[in-house]
């Protein structure tokens, strides 16, 4: 999924599903981009210091927010970093994040309205 | 005819006969000749025989000597046989009265004043007056004159039986009657009005009515003409006793045959005990409501867990028999809960506390939503499930979308319910012969099906609480026989005329109703296709706590419950505060209803903040949020005593079956 669609369809979702009007969709848009751009900051630090529980919690939380934005593959990706993060390999959970974050970048950085 | 004389043997006392005053045998004067006199004597006899009046000259002797053809026909004699003979043959003898002793009596002189006395003669009303005639002192005969006054008493008679007949039917009235002059003073009253008031005719007759009654409100004096013929009111008075009565009375003014008023009158019927026990109904009526709507509340909260329990522990493994008993439980328990939501509804529509709330509705949506709810139903029967509609109706329409919903589903349930094989058919159409006169768009709404149909005797009783069509439509298929009731009475609620039927035995039944449904206007906004109908339930009312620490999901949950109209939103970023905020509210109050808890926290875990909130005794249902369904969590929520379960992601459709089915009732008793 490229950048710009995550972001299309996240706001389709809201906008659709969850009957927000476009300005809420926009509003609720920013506060994920923070959440988000947060979870994966803290994903960074926590893989970083090999802190398995720190990772899944970051995880976990990813998965939650994008379940919520209506973007089930990426949620799925952040149920593998999740599953990484169990087993210890916190090198697959690095390369997971920055998958995430990459996918995630258009919606992150706010463009696209 | 001519009054004829009896030829006559010549006066006694001829002096004295010329003297007579009126004689018929001429006057006083010289002047006049014999042929003047005998002209006059013949114009007299003409007006006597012309008189309508009887009359007969009686000698002092009491001989019949003049008589003219009236007073023979009213005394059914004839001259010959009546001249010269005896005063007897006038027939002028009664009880009282008898001509031939005042005869006597004139005659002796012991009596001179003319005598007047009734005598009925065959069929006529007589009113006889002997008339003495004195010359110089002397007796010189009498005047016996006959009015026939039969008319006047008919119409005495007349007015006397038209009396007494309305003096019986003032006596035997089941009302009291009052019947006043134009100074509203009482001239009358009946035997009821006695009983009522406890006031007798001699105390109540010439006392005005207002200081007798005492009424309250007064009213105008019945009189007093007004627009009305009879103006009917209710009022209180005040018994001879002291008691206060409730009257209901209607009140006119009496006219003459000119139209004038003459009086009034008032009529009356005491109808305290009425009002006491429709006052007595009422309230048993609205006990018996609250004591419905409290029952079903507070057997549909358990009820509500018992449901999400099951619906939890249906999503773990299990061997087949139990997932079976299980089912069996769930499916139970939601038959219940819809028995219970018809009660409710029901009680609440028969005390009028059921609110009608017009709104902008997609009827394309609430249709296909209706649709879309019922199609499990009928893919599980093997059923067809169409929609037509008349693709000219404007698409949104204003009426309210809960109850028109609800109406709906009601009759696809039944449809679904009673067809075995076919089809049901939801439609929405405008009326072929749409009624004039009635502001707004008509449009039929219809579910037809292909199902048994209903025998004709059956057709106008269905619609009765708490009937169905057979006992064994009862055994077979449940319910309360409430639905039907209910929905003919939404219709009626919703300005429609109610449900009508069309039913052919073995072909199927067709139940339909018209609606005239406005168009927003340009102040009222249309919803967008693709918003949200508006909740079954209302939610206005509930107290909702969210337990969730990320703030995105914090966010979107909000913004969910605010577009369901929950009225009252607490949040909390993590467990502990949740939990304190539980505790408080129990403590303080007021309680949540709801609450949103999020299994991941930081510090205390919803799974924790759940465990402890129900060893404090707080029952508020506790729905978990998870991102993940699985049967680990499940047997977690389970154990820690929440409610139902709940996985992301959100969606607003879900949550709003979350919350109906939770706190449904709850909500709407809030209203």
């Amino acid at each position: 999924m490229t950048p710009a669609a995550a972001r299309r369809q996240a706001r389709a979702f809201l906008r659709k599903r969850q009957m927000l009007s476009a300005a809420e969709a926009d509003q609720a848009l920013d506060v994920a981009a923070t959440v988000l751009g947060a979870a994966l900051d803290h994903l960074a630090v926590a893989a970083a210091a090999d802190d398995g529980r720190a990772c899944v919690e970051a995880a976990h939380g990813l998965k939650g927010n994008l379940l919520n934005l209506g973007l089930p593959e990426l949620a799925a990706l952040a149920q593998d970093i999740l599953d990484k993060a169990r087993e210890g390999s916190y090198q697959s959970v690095l390369t997971g994040r920055e998958k995430l974050a990459v996918s995630l970048a258009t919606l992150l950085d706010g463009s696209g309205n | 005819m001519s009054f004829t004389r009896r030829p006559r043997r010549g006066p006694r006392n001829p002096s004295a006969a010329s003297r007579r005053p009126g004689r018929l045998q001429g006057g006083p004067s010289r002047a006049y000749g014999a042929a003047e006199a005998d002209g006059r004597l013949s114009r007299l006899s003409s007006i006597l025989a012309a008189l309508d009046q009887g009359i007969a000259f009686v000698s002092p002797e009491g001989a019949v000597v003049e008589i003219n053809d009236r007073c023979l026909a009213l005394i059914g004699g004839v001259r010959e046989a009546v001249l010269g003979q005896g005063i007897a043959v006038l027939d002028l003898e009664t009880e009282d009265y008898q001509a031939s002793v005042f005869l006597e009596l004139f005659r002796r002189g012991a009596a001179h004043a003319p005598v007047s006395f009734d005598r009925r003669f065959g069929d006529r009303d007589v009113t006889v007056k002997l008339q003495p005639v004195f010359d110089a002192g002397l007796f010189a005969g009498l005047i016996v004159s006959l009015i026939d006054v039969t008319p006047m008493v008919e119409a005495r008679l007349s007015v006397e039986r038209e009396k007494s007949f309305l003096e019986q039917v003032i006596t035997i009235a089941g009302a009291a009657i009052c019947i006043v002059n134009r100074d509203d003073e009482v001239l009358t009253i009946n035997d009821e009005f006695t009983a009522i008031t406890g006031y007798n005719r001699d105390q109540a007759l010439g006392r005005k009515r207002a200081s007798l009654l005492r009424e309250s409100p007064p009213s105008p004096c019945p009189a007093a003409p007004d627009g009305q013929a009879v103006r009917q009111s209710q009022s209180r008075i005040v018994a001879r006793d002291g008691r206060r009565l409730t009257i209901r009375k209607n009140a006119a003014p009496l006219r003459d045959d000119q139209g004038s008023v003459t009086g009034g009158i008032e009529s009356f019927t005491d109808v305290s005990d009425l009002i006491r026990a429709r006052v007595q109904a009422e309230e048993a009526s609205r006990m018996k409501s609250a004591f419905l709507a409290n029952m079903s509340h507070e057997i549909r909260t358990p009820l509500n867990a018992i449901l999400g329990l099951a619906h939890l522990l249906l999503k773990g493994d299990m061997p087949e028999s139990q997932r079976e008993s299980l089912e069996t439980m769930r499916a139970a328990g939601e038959g219940l809960l819809v028995i219970l939501n018809d009660i409710l509804d029901f009680s609440r529509i028969e005390v009028g506390r059921l609110e009608i709330r017009p709104a902008p509705v997609d009827i394309d949506r609430l249709v296909e939503d209706a649709r879309r709810v019922m199609a499990p139903q009928a893919e599980e029967r093997g059923l067809l499930l169409t929609i037509e509609r008349d693709p000219d109706l404007p698409r949104v329409l204003v009426c309210d979308p809960v109850r028109l919903k609800q109406i709906l589903l009601n009759l696809l349930s039944n449809a679904l319910k009673f067809t075995e094989r076919g089809r049901v058919t939801l439609g929405v159409a405008r009326p072929r012969a749409p009624v004039s006169g009635i502001a707004g768009l008509p449009v039929r709404f219809l579910v037809a099906d292909t199902g048994p149909g209903i025998p004709e005797d059956m057709r106008q009783r269905i619609f009765e609480p708490f009937v169905q069509a057979d006992d064994d439509v009862a055994r077979e298929h449940g319910g309360t026989g409430l639905g039907l009731s209910i929905s003919d009475r939404l219709v009626r609620l919703l300005g429609g005329t109610g449900l009508e039927i069309a039913s052919q035995p073995g072909k199927g039944s067709t139940f339909f109703f018209t609606l005239h449904l406005a168009e927003p206007d340009g102040k009222t906004a249309a919803p967008r296709p693709g918003a949200p109908l508006a909740p079954a339930v209302d939610l206005g009312g509930l107290r909702v706590l969210v337990a969730e620490d990320n703030p995105f999901n914090r966010f979107l949950l909000q913004k969910i419950l605010e577009k369901l109209g929950v009225g009252r939103q607490s949040f909390a970023a993590d467990g502990q505060k949740a939990l304190e905020m539980l505790l408080a509210s129990k403590e303080e109050g007021p309680p949540y209803d709801v609450v949103f808890m999020d299994l991941r926290m930081p510090g205390l875990d919803g799974i924790e903040v759940s465990r402890r909130a129900r060893q404090a005794g707080i029952e508020t249902p506790i729905v978990a949020l998870t991102a993940q369904a699985s049967a680990e969590d499940a047997d977690r929520c389970r154990e820690a005593g929440m409610t139902a379960f709940f996985a992301k992601p959100y969606r607003i459709s879900d949550l709003e079956k979350v919350l109906v089915s939770l706190v449904g009732d709850a909500g709407s008793s809030r209203i």
